[in-house]
């Protein structure tokens, strides 16, 4: 007998994105782990991270299920190099052949792997947006070696797959990096109904590509899901409401989208995906895990995005832009749910706890000096990383189809690594006493992370959450439960962070504001905690108080545990080293569940009554008053000072526009901000203290003059005073 | 694949396009011919193909099969690497059609051989009640040892509306220990699995509070029983079967060869260097 399915559900543990050594780029870095000893390593046997690498390690327990994700661009060329009977006559390919072959004998420093322009040779194709393959065999023999090699995947994935005990899934990774900007997709199969062959950035090289494959070669929405993730290396684009070919977005755009990509990944190896500190300033807990901007240019070579844009590369900007192009296109293209990964490149999937991490990355990362000390391709600190996230699903049982299922529900959460379980339901009735048998409740009356409210009662004021979250059974206590609304109004983008439930009698007003810390008992000298402080689980029922019901919005939960050493200090004390100084010593690991989103009915939109004075472009167009021309908007602007005043947030800022055509944003600093503009079009073309690039159009309304920019879904939001 | 490949073949041959002759220039395309094209522009695409893809792919075999049958009146298939290869992949296929299928024996005299590594970890099958250190605080100890009484009278479904909700499945069936203490932590599992059967007990401390437990079945570390894995004997044994085939024939025939090896090259070194098992792997 095994546990019977549970209708209420359980959360399964497991890795959804790990390389081994069969991925080329792993390969090259003397990784050992093939995708066998991959699902050993993750039903608890040991393993080591490189050739190089002696020192063996474990999971502290097994993991529920895995899936191996190679990468799908170079299958075949790995088949043929590590074929003894493949012998190119091409000279070319021949000297190619043997480097690789080559990359696996240690050097004269004894170690393996030592080749690093053999990574570049591996990437560099990658990073041309006309990808080109790597000159190794001819196009036929190359895609038969791949369809060899990833029915070999298949065949070991099935082997290993235990349902009710451990699960194994398919699927690889699709991996376009034009221009060094990510548009990265982990592929995941319900089954063992694949296609012969992985799609690879050679013949796709944008998503909407990806797309077409997903419906007609892999068979479909109940057969396959898409899952994007290292928002944070995208440079801004992950969820630009923008066409690959830079056209917006259109209502067949978002529905594809968000068919085919329910799920990214917030948080892995290379970081949280999050939200950054620049881009949430309001988020106390917000500067966890960052490694974006300029660490992302120099491994990427991409030329920086604006700070402004990098919202869109973040996860809780696509859930604030998916709200916004929703309201122009009546479907959300980003309804994402989250997932947490490895991508490391050693074989060792769900390889994420802090405490006695050997690496990763092979190579590159398998002695405690690189690890603490060293650089990754580009220039990127190692220090900066991190073990890994893991994935959580809530399913019925431990099998392919409840897995698949669940992840498809997007019924799914990530952690930084830790095996913390969260729950979050969202109903209209829903109250404290719902909490004595929360799922029950949850499920009867209310709905689970990662769906959508049902329709809002007549009488129902607000939504309310029942959120909770049981510690790591093995871990650190808890800290707090937070939520996390983002919401849109006239085409501007909001979020606030609310804390809903803390430790140690700890209580969070209904508004929000500052809850006392929850401690620390960090030693980093020993690099060892105290579970004295925090609690074993947190539960609250929450009623958002700032409810607009004629407004969309999105909520999350985030817990937070209490701070525990980083990685990075467990390491330099069990070696002996200085701690890095690139990163704290300790952290507060968390787990985020998937979205709850609100969608208004056309009955509650319409009871939004816009406040007097305000309009949106098309009203005034009714109205007659149109743009002003270029001239009118030089005579209101080249040589005066204007203040400029949100309508909504009633931000001030007071700007002079010299002749000269620079722009002077004053009484922000000491100085004032100097940052070009000009006038064409009808619009003054602005840059922004962000750096972003904003058309702004201007209306003279009743004596008023008024100023819409044109990224805020047509709303006129800003009153322009000239002052001098 | 939904996607062309930009299959530029390398054209070195002057050409002569006499080379097919007689009964090579004559090509028929039956009726079943094209029902197995359909077929397979039906399982790329997974719809059936229109009427015009469909003319589409016989016009692309005709084209095909003449290019086909003049390349090989020309012998460009001789010492070809690709076609080498792909002759290779068909004598696997062979191998495996002619070769003898995966009996029940097969996976019996596996199972017998092998069985140590299906082994499955002592589990237990339990029920338990919980009481929240983060809810009762200090007291959760003591209301546990006072619900004791309580949900003994209850027998094995215990009493309702005591104790709180636990963060974990209240009935757990079959758990091997590295499950429970994942779940519930190490002491617990340890207390669990010395546990008295059939009775209820506790409280037993876990990671988040303490536990009445009743303890309905447990089964020491064992090996499966051969139908409990047979079906993955059996994948593990076909995907053996494929790596073997080869090897088998060319085993046979091997010896009916004369072989001569010039001594005076040496291997490459690059061939010494192959990451141990992957060739296996790959020869599939």
């Amino acid at each position: 007998m095994s546990t019977p399915a549970n209708p209420l559900r359980h959360p399964y543990f497991g890795e959804l994105h790990v390389h081994t050594a069969w991925s080329l780029d792993a390969f090259v870095i003397a990784a050992l782990n093939g995708p066998d000893e991959a699902f050993r390593f993750a039903k608890g046997e040991p393993a080591r991270s490189s050739l190089n690498n002696a020192e063996e390690t474990r999971l502290s327990r097994p993991l529920d299920f895995a899936a191996v994700t190679e990468h799908a661009e170079w299958l075949g060329e790995y088949g043929l190099i590590v074929d003894p009977d493949y012998d190119p006559e091409d000279p070319e390919a021949r000297a190619l052949v043997d480097r690789y072959r080559a990359s696996r004998v240690p050097g004269e420093d004894g170690r393996a792997g030592n080749v690093h322009d053999m990574v570049e040779v591996v990437i560099s194709g990658m990073v041309r947006p006309d990808p080109t393959r790597l000159p190794i065999g001819e196009l036929k023999e190359v895609l038969d070696a791949g369809r060899t090699i990833w029915r070999r995947i298949v065949e070991i994935a099935a082997s290993h797959n235990d349902p009710g005990r451990f699960t194994t899934l398919n699927g690889f990774e699709w991996t376009p990096t034009p221009g060094g900007v990510n548009f990265h997709r982990v592929i995941i199969f319900r089954g063992d109904d694949v296609p012969d062959l992985p799609l690879s950035n050679y013949e796709a090289t944008h998503p909407e590509q990806l797309w077409d494959w997903l419906e007609t070669a892999a068979g479909g929405p109940g057969n396959a899901v898409a899952i994007t993730h290292n928002a944070n290396f995208s440079n801004g684009q992950m969820f630009n409401p923008r066409y690959s070919d830079g056209r917006e977005i259109d209502e067949a755009y978002a529905r594809r989208r968000a068919l085919w990509e329910p799920l990214t990944e917030i948080f892995q190896s290379k970081g949280s995906s999050e939200t950054t500190p620049a881009v949430s300033p309001d988020d106390q807990f917000a500067g966890f895990e960052i490694v974006a901007s300029q660490a992302f240019q120099q491994v990427s070579g991409a030329t920086g995005a604006a700070q402004g844009q990098m919202k869109w590369g973040t996860v809780r900007g696509g859930l604030q832009e998916g709200l916004r192009q929703q309201e122009r296109l009546g479907v959300n293209p980003f309804p994402v749910g989250f997932v947490g990964g490895n991508d490391g490149h050693s074989g060792t999937p769900g390889n994420s706890e802090a405490e006695g991490w050997t690496g990763g990355n092979a190579y590159l990362d398998d002695t405690a000096d690189l690890r603490l000390f060293g650089v990754v391709e580009g220039g990127l600190p190692s220090a900066l990383l991190n073990p890994a996230g893991l994935t959580g699903i809530w399913a019925e049982e431990n099998t392919r189809d409840a897995l698949f299922d669940g992840l498809r529900r997007r019924e799914t959460f990530a952690t930084s690594g830790v095996r913390l379980a969260p729950r979050l339901f969202g109903g209209w009735d829903l109250g404290d006493a719902d909490l004595r048998d929360l799922a029950a409740a949850g499920y009867r009356r209310g709905v689970p992370m990662g769906s959508e409210l049902p329709a809002r009662p007549g009488g129902a004021a607000a939504p309310t959450f029942l959120a909770y979250a049981a510690k790591d059974a093995l871990g650190a206590n808890l800290d707090r439960i937070q939520i996390v609304k983002c919401w849109t109004d006239r085409g501007m983008l909001f979020e606030k962070v609310y804390d809903v439930a803390a430790s140690g009698g700890r209580k969070p007003g209904p508004h929000g504001g500052a809850l006392p810390p929850v401690g620390d008992t960090v030693d980093v000298s020993t690099a060892t905690y105290r579970n004295d402080i925090g609690a074993a689980e947190l539960s609250a029922a929450w009623t958002d108080p700032a409810f607009d019901p004629s407004l969309a919005c999105v909520y999350y939960a985030r817990i937070l545990e209490i701070p525990t050493p980083r990685w990075s200090t467990y390491d330099a004390v069990r070696h002996g080293k200085p701690l890095p100084t690139a990163v704290p010593a300790s952290v507060q690991q968390r787990a985020w569940t998937s979205p709850v989103w609100y969608t208004p009915s056309e009955r509650d939109r319409a009871g939004r009554t816009a406040a007097a004075g305000m309009y949106a472009v098309a009203e005034l167009a009714d109205r007659g008053i149109h743009p002003m021309t270029d001239d009118q908007i030089r005579a209101v602007t080249v040589g005066r000072t204007v203040r400029s005043v949100n309508l909504i947030t009633g931000f001030e800022a007071t700007l002079h526009y010299g002749a000269d055509g620079n722009r002077s944003l004053m009484g922000l600093s000491d100085r004032p901000v100097v940052t070009p503009y000009e006038i064409r079009d009808g619009r003054r073309i602005e840059t922004t203290l962000l750096g972003e690039r904003m058309s702004v159009a201007l209306f003279s309304v009743d004596g008023r003059t008024l100023a819409a920019r044109d990224d805020e879904a047509g709303y006129v939001n800003y009153e322009v005073y000239t002052t001098g | 694949m939904g996607f062309h490949h930009d299959e530029a073949e390398e054209e070195q041959v002057p050409f002569r396009l006499e080379g097919a002759s007689g009964a090579d220039r004559h090509i028929v395309v039956t009726a079943a011919k094209r029902q197995w094209l359909d077929e397979h522009l039906a399982r790329q695409w997974r719809r059936p193909p229109t009427a015009a893809e469909s003319d589409q792919s016989v016009a692309d075999f005709v084209r095909e099969e003449v290019l086909y049958r003049e390349a090989l009146a020309l012998g460009l298939d001789r010492d070809d690497l690709v076609v080498r290869r792909r002759l290779v992949q068909k004598m696997e296929m062979l191998a495996l059609r002619d070769g003898p299928g995966v009996t029940e024996s097969d996976l019996m005299d596996h199972y017998l051989a092998h069985r140590a590594e299906y082994a499955v970890g002592e589990s237990a099958s339990f029920r338990h009640v919980f009481f929240s250190v983060a809810a009762r605080g200090a007291g959760a100890h003591a209301a546990a040892a006072a619900a004791l009484a309580a949900v003994r009278d209850g027998g094995k479904d215990g009493a309702s509306g005591l104790g709180d909700p636990p963060p974990m499945p209240a009935e757990v069936g079959d758990w091997t220990r590295s499950m429970v203490e994942a779940r519930f932590g190490a002491a617990f599992a340890e207390a669990l699995f010395e546990t008295d059967l059939g009775g209820w007990s506790g409280p037993v401390a876990s990671a988040y509070g303490y536990h009445l437990v009743f303890v309905t079945r447990r089964a020491p570390a064992r090996v499966p029983d051969f139908a409990e894995v047979a079906g993955r004997i059996a994948t593990n044994l076909d995907a053996a079967r494929r790596a073997g085939a080869l090897d088998r024939i060319y085993a046979k025939v091997r010896d009916s060869y004369q072989i001569e090896i010039d001594p005076s090259l040496a291997d490459s070194p690059a061939h010494a260097s192959h990451p141990h098992g992957h060739a296996e792997r790959t020869r599939a």
